[in-house]
């Protein structure tokens, strides 16, 4: 351990800016405090293991503060105080305390491990010696899995807290002079989590940060503050403590960003907090310690395929602050109303600068003030004179996690100065709104941005995103809908508006449409805050100077989520009322999304290019860049956005063989062998010997010629085909179709297949046939509209295709790629919410039964929508596994699950919930124990690929992958792009190794991926995510939309849903 | 505008004192309809926020406040809304902010018809009041002024008040003070005055008059001197400009042809819609299948026909709808604004619009993603089907 301690330097010239208490300091005099928090000091003290275990004690405990808002707590509360860093009331002792954990940091760059790089310590030492610190002994290494175990119990009271720094952002933001116009009901959680971690950071860094010099409040409840900072798992913190372990091969921690070049993270910017105003000689020495910081990378980066310059939709931001200051403020005598602690934050501008971020007890600013500042005020209400006591906590890195909301903040600012309007979460630009006259709505372009910190550092995301908006009021397309059809009005107008998203006259909110009251009118009252009560009429006019004309309309309902207003003053709850005159819809009018011409003329402009696309980032950037205000804005808080879009190397995957039953070739680089697949024999083909095909007799002239096309192309697929039984339907009714086909297979119990040929797009038809073939008789089905096979010069490829797909349902295998991995088990999990949301939602479950991976075994179960979808997974995989041991006489040793839609905020309920039952799902067979990589499967994000050659962007080829720079910094992550893009931009899909203790590689795991994209036997080609994943989603589409219930348990093993 | 004391005062006011003068001035609005109105210590922009819902009175709104800050906080609160760019209204709005003192000259604020001066001139040190006078009734010289101030007869009723309302007050006013100078003020400059006030004393103490005590001046007619600056929008050169931002209206040209295209195009698709469907179900009646008739014959009719591959709308029939009707006073002007619209195509007698017959465009259905292309050249990189990675795995 030695060794890796720098010695400790008499140092006190170090400290030119320590008032004279500071002294004492230099007593090393290590606190048990900094012994429990300090992760390299745990090095030296086997302890911290300890330490953390008493800081989990400690969350047993009651503490969760009955306030619920993070207000500092008047002194005797502080006991509870946990809840935000309180400044307990000891500062007297606790200066010269915190002193002496100053000196202390002399030591071994106390905290370093945790803090992560975000504080630092004054450390005296030259850095060579440092460097060892992180290869720490096991000690600390089991230290943090401790914490980490912990970490994994705290997450119902960390729900619990939840709103408080959520609001409290709100309120941030308001102090920062922004409304957050957010629609009720959505949008603000996003915020509220960043917050969270954000903010349970803070207090945990104020704790953390042993080193610094004030740091008072960590003597008396150390424990208190170690907890609240853990339990808010979120980001920064947790990741640090993780990372240290990952040299030990644990794949998991964020990364100090060791691509960036040193500019941005270099800490000399903290040494110059450290040290003040005349700093020199501690700046020299503390630099190298931020290197000796800077963890271990995930090894996520693969080097497999071609290298390939691609760009994405990052910019990279450059802070040139030098650092955030963070400080805690307290009002003596207490002062509980925020407004009013806002108030009097104001009044001391002078001293505070303009640039704030408060939120009522923390403050964020980012120039220097002296670390105590006493300012005083007068509370109004009773004259009391109020000490504000703004105390110095924390010297943040510009580019920490903190600071990304107000960041944020002032990028939205920024957007409203260059001219853009925010509507819902994003911002447009009506100047260029694109109108089309003819459907009556308007089309605005616009960029939905976000700062964010990757691996690569702090990037400006953003992505061009398009707003339709409605020219009518919700009135009057009541009005056209009555017209239409009077009788059935009020049931047309809710399925036409509930669900929808609307914008009000008289400000910029959007409401969802929940319900209708057809009682209601504008003549009724409703209560104001102030509890008096008005009619609409009188509201509207005497708020907004709007004359509502239409006196007898329903009102429209929205009923926003619990939770409480920005300040915490009240909880919203019930019902908003709007009038439909004075609301306008927003998005595709559903009946526009039927209309095939019509989307065609709205897509032509919302489908962009890649060369439109970076087109508009860059005017963007331009129009920031060229704006005084906006720049002045950035510089606030020391931003500056780069004038160019993020240009990186990305790699494209080795090209795959594909292989037919006696045939194989590689795949075309455009990923597409449409052609060869009807050339050669299927690997396997299910003869048909008796199938039946039903068609009105208006169609039957088509149903000949398609039979007829089937017995020439089925030769060269390699499947047999036996004349079919045809029945003739006297008309194209529902019922008739049912009837004849369930009498059918009454009489012919050996039909293996039954198709169906109707006419136009009638899904309550197909949803009766796909009930009836795959509920009540089993039997597998295809069902063709007359549309597709009418045209003679395309039959053949229409009939060769929906060949290739009744071999499929009926059991029979397409082709394959080669996956080098033994008795592995691949698994696709989709889940399908559906629309209206009162019903349930359906996971589909797709599993590989072979080595080939052409044998898959599908389950559906349904949820109720606050049901855990891993209860329906584990029935599923159980079943898949049973299944698989009947074909091969043993357990899969290796299972891939692919999990599609799990948002980011999802990913550590995966983790330390789902995984973990999944586990325990292996021990019902006796020792069996294979190993799990869990992968989950991101097809909705912003990131954007683009390929670059000759000066021009396009899209890349498929295969494309990007494992570096705008990857996240938590996981083992990629981005892949799989398919083949014919028009608009390349979107790839994102992947997140949750678990693998597989330990497939990054190689593997990019290659096995973009492998598995090859398999969907619907497309003769690559498509965007997993075939797993695709038959899962298809699966629980059918069942979810058609069928309603679960499909016959015969059918499992077929690909029948295709 | 000042809303410090509502702490203390919100128990006594419903609604909170500072929304009553807000409402005050609202009402003055709304009965005389000024048309540029400009509120001097306008702070947060509360007044402005309310104001420029009045779209109806009010073309042309400022704000000028000394405090560049304040000013900033809430300016994007006076943006146009999303609404005001999808139904843009007929009447013009401009808002400008300015960072400036109420005793400085500056051009622009001349030629106003309302000023208002919300709880501002107790901020003044008493000796720059006259300075004050000088510049708003003298110089900028408004057809009509509201200013307030703190009644401080009322100050006994407020609980727990010692000194002033607010600290920065330099001096509150009884109603005979208030009373006094206002009268000067008239006297000196020519406008007459009206006292009335908002928040009214509870029970018995009525005779201490208004919480907040307020003087409407008018400006005696005929002694108009201010130069009505009508010009287009003129650049401060004492103030500082911090904001500006002209409301999309149909006073301008780009956005009033856009609406009225949109609506006729709009229009004279659903009536192409109905004759269409019309035509469908009676396409055995020869008589109504205009189509063999010569243009010339049909021209000038009010029937909706076809010819060749064309459906001719005639201007008549889109004339019935009433927001066309709304948007463009009369026929004349309709058929005036179409003609140079290259958005729309008017037969020869300008008479009707001509609209593609789409029924031919139909066949063009979905072509599900089948790739047709030809075959790019096969990559270089061959996959090496002989790897392991279980070796690799270890």
């Amino acid at each position: 351990m030695d060794p890796n301690r720098p010695p400790v330097p008499p140092g006190a010239a170090r400290m030119p800016w320590l008032p004279p208490a500071a002294g004492r300091g230099f007593m090393i005099d290590p606190p048990p405090l900094g012994r429990a928090r300090g992760l390299a000091l745990a090095a030296a003290e086997p302890e911290t293991g300890r330490g953390r275990g008493r800081a989990s004690a400690a969350a047993s405990e009651p503490p969760v503060s009955p306030f619920g808002r993070g207000i500092s707590l008047p002194v005797p509360e502080a006991q509870v105080g946990i809840a935000r860093g309180m400044l307990p009331p000891v500062e007297e002792k606790g200066l010269g305390r915190a002193r002496g954990s100053l000196s202390t940091s002399l030591e071994p760059q106390v905290g370093m491990g945790r803090g992560a790089s975000l504080f630092m310590e004054p450390l005296a030492e030259p850095v060579p010696p440092v460097k060892s610190q992180m290869l720490q002994l096991p000690e600390a290494v089991s230290g943090l899995q401790e914490e980490r175990v912990e970490e994994k119990k705290t997450p119902e009271k960390f729900e619990v807290d939840i709103p408080d720094p959520g609001s409290s952002l709100v309120s941030m933001i308001r102090e920062l002079g922004i409304e957050p116009s957010k629609s009720w009901g959505r949008g603000a959680a996003p915020m509220g989590r960043g917050s969270v971690g954000g903010l349970a950071a803070a207090h945990q860094s104020l704790v953390s940060s042993v080193g610094f010099s004030s740091v008072g409040a960590e003597e008396p409840f150390p424990e208190g503050m170690t907890l609240r900072g853990t339990s808010f798992v979120g980001r920064g913190m947790v990741g640090a403590g993780r990372a240290p372990v990952s040299p030990v091969g644990f794949s998991r921690g964020p990364i100090a960003s060791p691509e960036l070049p040193p500019g941005p993270i270099t800490p000399p910017p903290v040494s110059v907090a450290l040290a003040g105003p005349p700093p020199v000689p501690v700046e020299t020495t503390v630099a190298p310690v931020k290197v000796e910081a800077a963890r271990e990378p995930l090894k996520k980066a693969g080097t497999k395929g071609n290298s390939i310059t691609i760009g994405s939709n990052y910019i990279p931001i450059r802070c040139k602050n030098e650092a955030v200051f963070q400080y805690h403020v307290t009002f003596t005598p207490n002062v509980e109303a925020l407004s009013m602690r806002f108030g009097m934050m104001k009044d001391h501008r002078s001293t505070t600068g303009e640039v704030v971020a408060f939120d009522g007890s923390i403050l964020y600013l980012p120039k220097r003030l002296d670390e105590v500042v006493h300012l005083k005020a007068e509370r109004k209400t009773d004259n009391q004179e109020i000490d504000i006591k703004i105390q110095m906590t924390k010297v943040l890195p510009p580019h920490c996690d903190l600071c990304i909301p107000f960041y944020n903040v002032v990028l939205r600012r920024v957007m409203k100065i260059v001219g853009l309007k925010l509507v819902g979460r994003d911002h447009y630009d009506p100047s260029n709104a694109i109108v089309l006259g003819k459907h009556r709505l308007q089309v605005w372009p616009g960029y939905s941005t976000c700062i964010k910190e990757t691996d690569g550092g702090l990037y400006l995301g953003v992505d061009v995103s398009h707003k339709v908006l409605r020219n009518d009021s919700v009135l009057n397309i009541m009005g056209v809908i009555y017209q239409q059809s009077p009788e059935h009005f009020q049931d047309e107008c809710t399925k036409e508006f509930v669900g929808a998203i609307v914008i009000t006259r008289y400000n910029n909110r959007t409401y969802r449409i929940d319900d209708i009251k057809w009682s209601k009118s504008p003549k009724d009252s409703f209560t104001l805050a102030d509890g008096s009560e008005t009619t609409f009429i009188d509201y509207y006019r005497k708020n907004y100077g709007i004359t509502v004309k239409e006196i007898d309309q329903p009102l429209l309902v929205h009923r926003p989520k619990e939770r409480s207003k920005p300040g915490g003053k009240q909880i919203i709850t019930g019902e908003i009322l709007l009038l439909p005159e004075l609301s306008f819809m927003t998005g595709i009018p559903e009946k526009m999304r039927k209309d095939f011409r019509a989307m065609k003329d709205l897509t032509v402009h919302i489908n962009v290019s890649a060369e439109q696309h970076t087109h508009s980032i860059k005017q963007l950037l331009q129009n920031i860049n060229s704006n005084p205000e906006a720049l002045n804005e950035l510089q606030r808080w020391g931003l500056e956005i780069s004038p160019e879009i993020l240009m990186t190397q990305g790699r494209t995957l080795p090209m795959e063989t594909i292989c037919l039953q006696s045939a194989s070739f590689v795949s075309s680089s455009s990923a597409d062998w449409s052609r060869e697949v009807v050339r050669d024999a299927s690997i396997s083909s299910i003869p048909l010997y008796c199938w039946a095909v039903f068609y009105p007799r208006r169609a039957a002239e088509q149903a000949e010629e398609l039979v007829t096309m089937f017995g020439k192309v089925a030769g060269p697929i390699g499947i047999k085909l036996e004349r079919p039984i045809r029945v003739e339907l006297r008309d194209d009714r529902t019922e008739t179709y049912v009837k004849s086909i369930q009498s059918q297979l009454t009489s012919e119990p050996n039909v293996q297949l039954v198709v169906c040929i109707i006419t136009g797009n009638r899904d309550d038809l197909y949803s009766a046939i796909k009930k009836l073939c795959c509920v009540q008789s089993p039997c597998p089905s295809q069902a063709i509209n007359v549309r597709t096979i009418s045209q003679p010069q395309k039959l053949r490829s229409i009939a060769q295709k929906i060949l290739l797909q009744m071999n499929c349902k009926l059991g029979g295998e397409l082709w394959t790629v080669s996956v080098p991995l033994k008795h592995l088990m691949v698994i696709g999990v989709d889940v399908h919410h559906d629309v209206s949301k009162k019903k349930r939602s359906v996971m589909g479950f797709v599993a590989s039964l072979n080595s080939l991976l052409t044998r898959w075994y599908s389950r559906v179960t349904f949820q109720m929508p606050n049901e855990e979808i891993i209860n329906g997974f584990r029935v599923c995989l159980l079943a898949a596994l049973q299944k698989y041991y009947e074909m091969n006489h043993s357990f899969p040793e290796k299972i891939v699950i692919y999990r599609d839609g799990v948002s980011d905020g999802q990913l550590k309920t995966v983790e330390q919930y789902e995984i973990p039952q999944i586990l325990k799902c292996f021990e019902t067979f006796p020792n069996y124990e294979p190993k799990l990589t869990f992968i989950v499967v991101q097809k909705r994000i912003s990131t954007t690929l683009y390929s670059y050659g000759g000066e021009r962007f396009g899209t890349p080829p498929p295969g494309t992958v990007l494992d570096h720079t705008v990857t996240n910094k938590d996981w083992v992550d990629f981005f892949l792009m799989a398919h083949s893009i014919r028009q608009g931009c390349g979107l790839p899909t994102h992947y997140i190794s949750v678990y693998n203790t597989a330990n497939l590689t990054p190689d593997h795991l990019q290659r096995l991926t973009f492998k598995m994209c090859h398999l969907y036997w619907n497309w003769p080609g690559t498509i965007r995510v997993p075939a797993p994943c695709k038959y899962a989603h298809k699966l629980a589409f059918l069942s979810g939309q058609y069928l309603h219930s679960e499909p016959a348990i015969q059918l499992a093993d077929k690909l029948y849903f295709l | 505008m000042c809303r410090n004391g509502s702490d203390r005062m919100a128990a006594l006011f419903s609604p909170p004192l500072y929304l009553q003068r807000y409402q005050f001035v609202i009402e003055y609005v709304k009965r005389f309809i000024p048309r540029k109105v400009i509120d001097l210590g306008c702070a947060d922009c509360g007044l402005l926020r309310k104001l420029k819902f009045h779209r109806n009175a009010i073309e042309v709104l400022a704000g000028v406040d000394i405090d560049c800050a304040a000013l900033r906080e809430r300016v994007n609160a006076l943006a146009p809304l999303t609404i005001d760019y999808l139904q843009p209204s007929p009447r013009p709005l401009t808002i400008e902010l300015y960072q400036g003192s109420v005793t400085e000259r500056e051009p622009c604020t001349q030629g106003f018809d309302l000023v208002t001066c919300m709880e501002l001139i107790e901020h003044l040190q008493l000796w720059e009041v006259e300075g004050f006078s000088n510049v708003v009734f003298g110089y900028m010289n408004p057809c009509a002024v509201i200013i307030s101030t703190p009644n401080v007869e009322f100050n006994p009723l407020l609980p727990g008040l010692r000194g002033f309302r607010n600290k920065d007050h330099k001096f509150e006013w009884t109603r005979a003070e208030f009373q006094t100078w206002a009268l000067g003020v008239c006297m000196e400059y020519g406008y007459s005055v009206e006292f009335t006030g908002v928040g009214v004393a509870p029970g018995q103490n009525r005779d201490v008059g208004f919480c907040t005590q307020i003087a409407v001046f008018q400006r005696d007619a005929g002694v108009s001197n201010g130069p009505v600056n009508n010009a287009v929008q003129m650049e401060p050169t004492v103030y500082r400009l911090l904001y500006r931002v002209v409301y999309p209206s149909l006073c301008d040209n780009n956005i009033f042809q856009r609406t009225l295209v949109c609506q006729v195009l709009y229009r004279a698709e659903s009536l192409k819609r109905e004759f269409e469907l019309g035509e469908q179900s009676m396409q055995s009646d020869l008589t109504a299948c205009a189509h063999s008739l010569p243009p010339d014959v049909v021209a000038g009719s009010t029937v909706v026909y076809r010819h060749r591959s064309h459906v001719f709308v005639p201007l008549q029939h889109v004339w019935t709808d009433p927001k066309v009707q709304a948007l463009c006073g009369n026929i004349h002007r309709l058929r005036q604004a179409l003609m140079d619209d290259s958005r729309v195509q008017l037969d020869t007698d300008r008479d009707a619009i001509i609209l593609p017959d789409e029924g031919e465009e139909e066949e063009d259905e979905e072509e599900t993603g089948e790739c047709e292309e030809g075959n790019l050249t096969p990559s270089p990189v061959i996959d090496n089907s002989e790897e392991d990675w279980e070796t690799e795995i270890g």
